[in-house]
């Protein structure tokens, strides 16, 4: 008899706070930094006690077991902060950097793109980077619906920018429980990976979590739902919105497949063609801006080498070309919504 | 230095992570205080003109709230509006 492997549900944040702890505890050289992981921890009226914990709470309770040696609060300094976390993983550590929103992204550009991400090739593959970036990202959406407020310079996307850099690895969990298994592969990888993390998702979505360390593959999308009659491609919270519209779509009796990326750099191309393969038809559900997006070039890839599966234009259903706007009633908008992912599948079910 | 008088945001109790005393020490020197304290101890403007120009502002700041919270809210056109700089002899 196989022993069933112990569960319990955890939000999305706990999960992550797992992965983090569970490897600290295997792995003396993993080590966190960046603002307000612990907030005000090691301040001598407080003791050792974490005020936050970042803002997915991913980082709570850390500074109590691992002490500020290796739970390290940062000053307000992305540059710095990210730059002697890319020094560390080039000299013996295993840093989980926190940029606390992927907003702040361009504060430490050169670090990540100049240096983490291009440093084993520039070496011939001499030196290795195992460094983690968490950054969250998407709009804050408080409820089931958008409308977080959190306007232009707290809400963006960005993760098809850090997709576009070679050498950089970027996954997009969608649970909790693949937050959970992605987060320990990252840490455990020789390079660099860019682990994003949904603001929406990091404080709502739930699920069952097994107590053990385990890992979710790199590199390799899942199919969430099964159907024949179209393809959804999504990605972190996106995989949501075509869960939804499946639902709906299953209504009027088209059976919509759904697949949900996790990775975008290396993609998994061909998941994708294989899904296709068997539907004919396929729309890509990106939160991104369009120019230059996931979107984009997962359709590029099936219109490249995917072609003659095709009974239909491809669809992107994308965010709006512009900044995210503060306005709640303009944020709704902005966003991909479910109705424009059924709108599109109909359009190509004609 | 700048230092921040108020939580980050609503919900941020600064208590949780600030030394006692840290707060008024670093009103204590004020950076705006002390150029308030400075401009008139070099007679470059008077306690009233100051005060004068602080009301004005006070109040401008009152009317674009009450014009904020009276106005309507924003069209679905203005989702794309002033993204980009009009070309020269657009608009």
């Amino acid at each position: 008899m196989t022993a069933v492997p112990a569960t319990r549900e955890l939000s999305f944040g706990q999960a992550i706070n797992e992965a983090l702890r569970q490897a600290m505890r295997a792995d003396p050289t993993v080590i966190v930094l960046g603002e307000d992981i612990a907030g005000g921890a090691g301040r001598a009226h407080l003791g050792f006690v974490d005020a936050w914990g970042g803002a997915m709470r991913a980082t709570r309770g850390l500074i109590q077991e691992f002490g500020p040696e290796r739970v390290i609060d940062t000053p307000i300094s992305e540059m710095g902060f990210v730059g002697a976390a890319v020094g560390a993983a080039m000299t013996g550590l295993r840093p989980v950097v926190e940029v606390m929103f992927v907003d702040l992204i361009g504060m430490c550009l050169d670090q990540i793109v100049n240096q983490a991400a291009k440093m084993h090739y520039m070496m011939g593959g001499a030196v290795r980077v195992p460094l983690v970036i968490r950054t969250a990202y998407g709009t804050r959406g408080d409820k089931r619906t958008y409308g977080g407020g959190a306007a232009a310079q707290h809400s963006q996307t960005l993760y098809s920018v850090l997709a576009h850099f070679p050498g950089l690895k970027v996954v997009v969990p969608s649970t909790a429980f693949n937050a959970k298994g992605l987060t320990t592969s990252a840490i455990r990888d020789d390079g660099p990976v860019v682990v994003m993390e949904h603001k929406f998702l990091g404080l709502h979505a739930r699920s069952h979590v097994p107590t053990e360390p385990y890992t979710v593959p790199i590199g390799k999308a899942e199919i969430a739902r099964r159907g024949k009659d179209v393809t959804l491609v999504g990605m972190g919270r996106t995989t949501h919105l075509c869960l939804e519209a499946a639902a709906l779509l299953e209504k009027d009796g088209i059976s919509a497949e759904v697949v949900d990326l996790l990775t975008l750099n290396p993609l998994d191309e061909e998941s994708v063609f294989e899904s296709v393969s068997r539907t004919h038809r396929l729309v890509v559900v990106d939160e991104d801006t369009p120019v230059c997006s996931i979107a984009r070039d997962v359709a590029a890839r099936v219109a490249e080498k995917a072609f003659d599966f095709l009974d239909a234009p491809i669809r992107t259903v994308t965010a709006a070309d512009a900044p995210v706007p503060f306005a709640a009633v303009l944020e709704a908008l902005y966003s991909p919504r479910v109705e424009q992912i059924v709108a599109a599948v109909r359009e190509q079910l004609g | 230095l700048t230092y921040r008088y108020y939580g980050h945001h609503q919900t941020d109790d600064t208590r949780r992570y600030r030394l006692p005393g840290e707060e008024e020490a670093a009103r204590a020197r004020d950076c705006v205080a002390l150029l308030r304290a400075r401009l008139e101890s070099l007679g470059v403007a008077q306690a009233d003109e100051l005060e004068a120009i602080e009301a004005e502002n006070k109040a401008l700041l009152e009317q674009a709230v009450v014009f904020a919270r009276s106005s309507d809210l924003p069209p679905a056109s203005e989702l794309t509006t002033d993204v980009y700089v009009p070309a020269p002899g657009e608009r």
